[in-house]
């Protein structure tokens, strides 16, 4: 028999999962104003990256705070459950849930969760308002949600403690709990009627506080609690070199090209927005954020995005709009007119919301979603906005239209003659594909191995090392061109499946299975998108493959008739070998192998390490705005006292090279690729 | 107005070597492109769209592949191209060219004519100029800018030795361009991609009602025997003396031996 306070319960409920679901469907709504993008397939992989990520905290728990965090969510959900005995059990006295009302072991996980969460929120204060750190928000609302959590806790130990005073101090179901018969003796002197007073009075604060949380959390950054689990389940499943979407200028020709307004994001990029948790682990490795550059990846997703999101999407559900791709100006005056919000609508993403110089400050190195505990997909959105810029708006810096300029009628960015590509080649008697008959490896050479002086010796020393074991290998001299990466970056699809398409045909006619080549960039772009386009072959990296000799006893080298002066190499890892193929044993492998070397690890280094300031595109741009990422990278790189700085990618190459000559040109500090330093033991 | 660019798709030269044994170019995977001097002609006559309104209409005599070089035309921005390509028009010397594509001009209609002033291949300089001449327009060649534009007449600079003329040249009139009259523009993605998706309007000989005897071989007095590299030979010696005075007197010795003093 229901008591009047279970009518009244029940009432507010009911009243708080309507406004709850109200807000769900809300932001449902405005979520499916995005474009589709198939995330369902797979759900086996789904599955497991849903518990390594979500369950597990896979990429929570790499650091102190982390760690916080999984004993929040773990708290988190057994004080849910704690609420279904406590909340019923509230309404019918007499009844007990089973599994949990009278299961000790229930309680005292979630006691001891209880407990975790609450020093954690203590430590979580402490560290946003005291240590302020950079990467966090010191929002009202994050205050308000330390104060919900907190009060919820509390008022469950009360109301806890409370029942068991009642009980004389012994209850089964409570028989190992700390925290309750720990606060048992505040009850003391009180009589039972009085205990239960108290306890219903908690009662009561306790279901307005639980149901108010609950109305809040759809309408506030909280809705992170709900939508990061989806997240993990919908992650992407490419490697992170993988991920560009493809898309065909000319079948799309009638659209509008790339994403120039909130909506053509998909789905998937617009959950980004509200899984967010605004931890900020992005901006702690953003190069182009700390370098003082205008864009901020975190503020970028939960801010920017986000706010324009809502606020758009509210005015086009409103006006029954599913895109204003096709909103003339025309109709936008007419709704403006008997809707003032409705200006919104006219906003462009590009310039009014999202800034150009932000656009362009992505190096595409991919630390930020390294280590997005939400897997949240930074660089897709700036691919697609870039798109935007370059493909539909033909607005973007000269000097990348010169880059593009060169490679339409050079093939290659530097604007060397596309005859002279082999020219590098000429004294070392590297057969061309087509006069070679059977061998094994094509050597991709790539534009920078091809024309660059530093990269040009790399190309030598991967030669001289391959011939020296006896390694079966070619290249495809002037027939090579460029592999389009940097173009693909840049947001020009145009060009980059121009390149492409001709690299794929060439290498599909030549029958080219397996490739090695020393750019990484050509690697991830050989091997991660052209089989969208047909091309499917297996690429390695020189380190990987000259490893793989050295372990198989094919290269053998020549120790050092006198002995050197002791090397010490400080290690940087380019972002598309690491990050993009999870490569950091072999080039740390090659470079042991060089007598007397010390290797040097610097603070930011593997999946954490410190872009060059050459990815995406932004090799062939100029750095106009904060300080050069370059030069960070080669002061970190300093601060180990270096003799020289191993490096794996001729983009870093050029840029460790230049960086060292503007900041220690006299320390003698030598920025090499190990295969260089290896030849040299030939 | 009506504007035509005339285009031709030529090897990329730059790159071009001759081969030793046979005496001719090496086309192999050379890619074409459109003759660089052409590409400033498509600019000028498209600044001059922007500025004074008008319609481009970019015109390319040769084999079908040469779709290609009008495609990169309609990419900068013209509003339609014509192939003429026939292989009636084969051996064509820049006489029989000039008549096959003022035939084709003169189809299209045209108040203003551009042409690159010379094409890398073939360094002739004359098609442009004929094309005039069959039409018996005003022509003006090594034109670096358009300084005014009037109902009747055009003020052209015209580069010459050390300088520029000023010509007043009355329209209807062909200007072959140097590079100096603009650098060309990079296509949009927008502009390619439409460029992709615009149909070419294809002429033959007989499109065009060009007698037999005018085009290509029949029509060509001058015909191509063979490409060679000039024979070049150096012969160097280098002169010793204990002095500089018996080193100048060895040198007019020898100067005088080879009878060049």
């Amino acid at each position: 028999m229901l008591m009047p306070q279970g009518i009244i319960f029940l009432l507010l409920a009911a009243l708080a999962a309507g406004i709850f679901i109200r807000a769900l469907r809300h932001k449902w709504r405005i979520l499916t104003l995005g474009a589709p993008e198939n995330r369902f397939d797979q759900p086996g992989r789904r599955l497991k990256n849903f518990a390594a990520l979500i369950l597990m905290q896979g990429k929570m728990v790499r650091e102190f705070y982390g760690v916080i965090h999984l004993f929040i969510f773990w708290g988190f959900i057994f004080i849910l459950l704690g609420e279904i005995p406590l909340l019923l059990e509230g309404i019918f006295p007499n009844f007990t849930v089973p599994l949990l009302g009278d299961n000790p072991y229930f309680y005292l996980i979630k006691d001891v969760l209880s407990l975790l969460v609450t020093v954690g929120l203590f430590v979580g204060i402490i560290r946003r308002w005291v240590m302020r750190p950079r990467r966090l928000y010191r929002t009202a609302e994050a205050a308000l949600v330390v104060a919900l959590v907190l009060a919820v806790i509390v008022s469950d130990w009360l109301i806890g403690a409370a029942k068991l005073a009642l009980a004389g101090g012994v209850l089964p179901a409570f028989r190992l709990t700390v925290v309750y018969p720990l606060l048992v003796p505040l009850f003391a002197g009180l009589s039972p009627d009085g205990i239960a007073v108290f306890q219903s009075t908690m009662w009561w604060l306790h279901v307005l506080v639980f149901l108010g949380f609950f109305v809040y959390i759809p309408n506030s950054k909280h809705l992170h609690v709900l939508a990061a689990p989806l997240n993990g389940y919908f992650a992407s499943l490419t490697p992170p070199g993988a991920q560009i979407k493809p898309l065909d200028p000319l079948a799309a020709a009638g659209k509008e090209y790339g994403v120039g307004r909130i909506e053509n994001f998909t789905w998937k990029q617009l959950l980004d927005s509200f899984a967010c948790g605004e931890c900020g682990r992005c901006l702690e490795v953003c190069p182009a954020n700390l370098s003082g550059k205008p864009l901020n990846p975190k503020q970028m997703i939960c801010r920017t995005l986000k706010e324009h999101l809502l606020e758009k999407g509210e005015v086009m559900r409103r006006h029954d709009l599913s895109s204003t791709e096709d909103l003339s100006p025309e109709k936008l005056s007419a709704l403006l007119r008997e809707d003032p919000e409705a200006a919104v609508l006219g906003k462009s993403l590009l310039g009014d919301v999202f800034s150009e110089d932000a656009l362009w400050a992505c190096t595409t190195c991919g630390a930020c979603q390294e280590v997005c505990p939400v897997s949240n997909e930074h660089v897709g959105k700036i691919i697609d906005m870039r798109r935007f810029a370059v493909m539909n708006e033909d607005r973007y810096a000269p000097e990348l239209r010169l880059a593009f300029r060169n490679v339409e009628s050079k093939f290659n960015p530097w604007g060397v003659s596309w005859s002279e590509r082999a020219a590098w080649a000429k004294q070392l008697d590297v057969p061309l594909w087509k006069d070679a008959g059977e061998v094994e490896y094509l050597f991709w050479v790539g534009c920078a191995g091809s024309f660059d002086n530093s990269a040009k010796r790399v190309s030598e020393a991967v030669v001289r090392l391959l011939q020296a074991a006896g390694v079966r290998f070619a290249i495809l001299g002037r027939e090579e061109k460029c592999c389009g990466d940097f173009i693909r970056r840049a947001g020009n699809e145009y060009l980059f499946r121009l390149m492409a398409q001709e690299n794929v045909a060439l290498l599909n006619r030549y029958g080219v299975r397996k490739i090695v080549t020393a750019c990484p960039h050509c690697l991830n772009t050989l091997k991660n998108e052209y089989p969208d386009l047909g091309g499917r072959f297996e690429v390695i990296h020189h380190t990987q493959l000259l490893w793989q000799l050295v372990k198989e006893g094919r290269l053998k080298l020549r120790p050092p008739e006198t002995t050197a002066p002791a090397r010490r190499i400080a290690v940087h890892d380019s972002c598309y070998l690491g990050r993009c193929q999870n490569e950091y044993e072999a080039p740390r492998a090659l470079l042991s192998m060089i007598p007397g070397t010390q290797i040097l690890e610097m603070e930011r280094r593997k999946d954490r390490s410190f872009c060059c300031g050459a990815g995406g595109a932004r090799m062939w741009l100029e750095e106009h705005l904060g300080e050069r990422i370059n030069l960070m990278r080669v002061r970190q790189a300093l601060e180990t006292e270096p003799t020289t700085i191993g490096v794996n990618c001729p983009y870093c190459l050029t840029m460790m090279e230049d960086g060292v000559k503007d900041l220690a040109p006299d320390r003698g500090v030598e920025v090499a690729d190990p295969a260089v330093l290896l030849a040299q033991l030939l | 107005m009506r504007i035509v660019v005339c285009v031709k798709q030529v090897p990329d030269t730059t790159e071009v070597k001759i081969d030793p044994v046979k005496n001719t170019l090496i086309r192999d995977g050379v890619p074409s492109i459109v003759n660089p001097f052409d590409e400033c002609a498509v600019e000028a006559a498209l600044r001059f769209r922007e500025e004074h309104g008008g319609r481009v209409t970019a015109l390319s005599m040769g084999p079908p592949q040469a779709e290609t070089a009008l495609r990169k035309c309609l990419a900068m921005g013209a509003d339609a191209a014509v192939l003429i390509s026939d292989r009636a028009f084969a051996g064509a010397d820049t006489l029989a060219t000039s008549f096959a594509l003022a035939r084709a001009v003169a189809k299209i209609g045209a108040d203003l004519i551009f042409c690159g002033k010379m094409a890398i291949d073939g360094d002739t300089a004359q098609v442009g100029p004929g094309i005039a001449e069959h039409l018996s327009l005003t022509q003006v060649t090594n034109v670096q800018k358009i300084k005014e534009v009037h109902a009747d007449h055009l003020l052209v600079e015209r580069v010459c030795d050390g300088g520029y003329e000023l010509v007043r040249a009355k329209t209807p009139a062909l200007l072959a361009v140097e590079k100096t009259v603009g650098e060309p523009r990079y296509p949009s993605v927008r502009g390619s991609v439409l460029a992709q998706q615009t149909e070419i309007t294809k002429w033959s000989a007989a499109d065009i009602e060009a007698p037999e005897e005018k085009i290509g071989l029949n029509g060509s007095p001058t015909q191509v025997m063979q490409i060679f590299t000039p024979e070049t030979q150096l012969h160097s010696e280098m002169l010793e003396a204990p002095s500089e005075d018996a080193l100048c007197d060895l040198l007019i010795g020898k100067l005088r031996q080879a009878e060049i003093l």
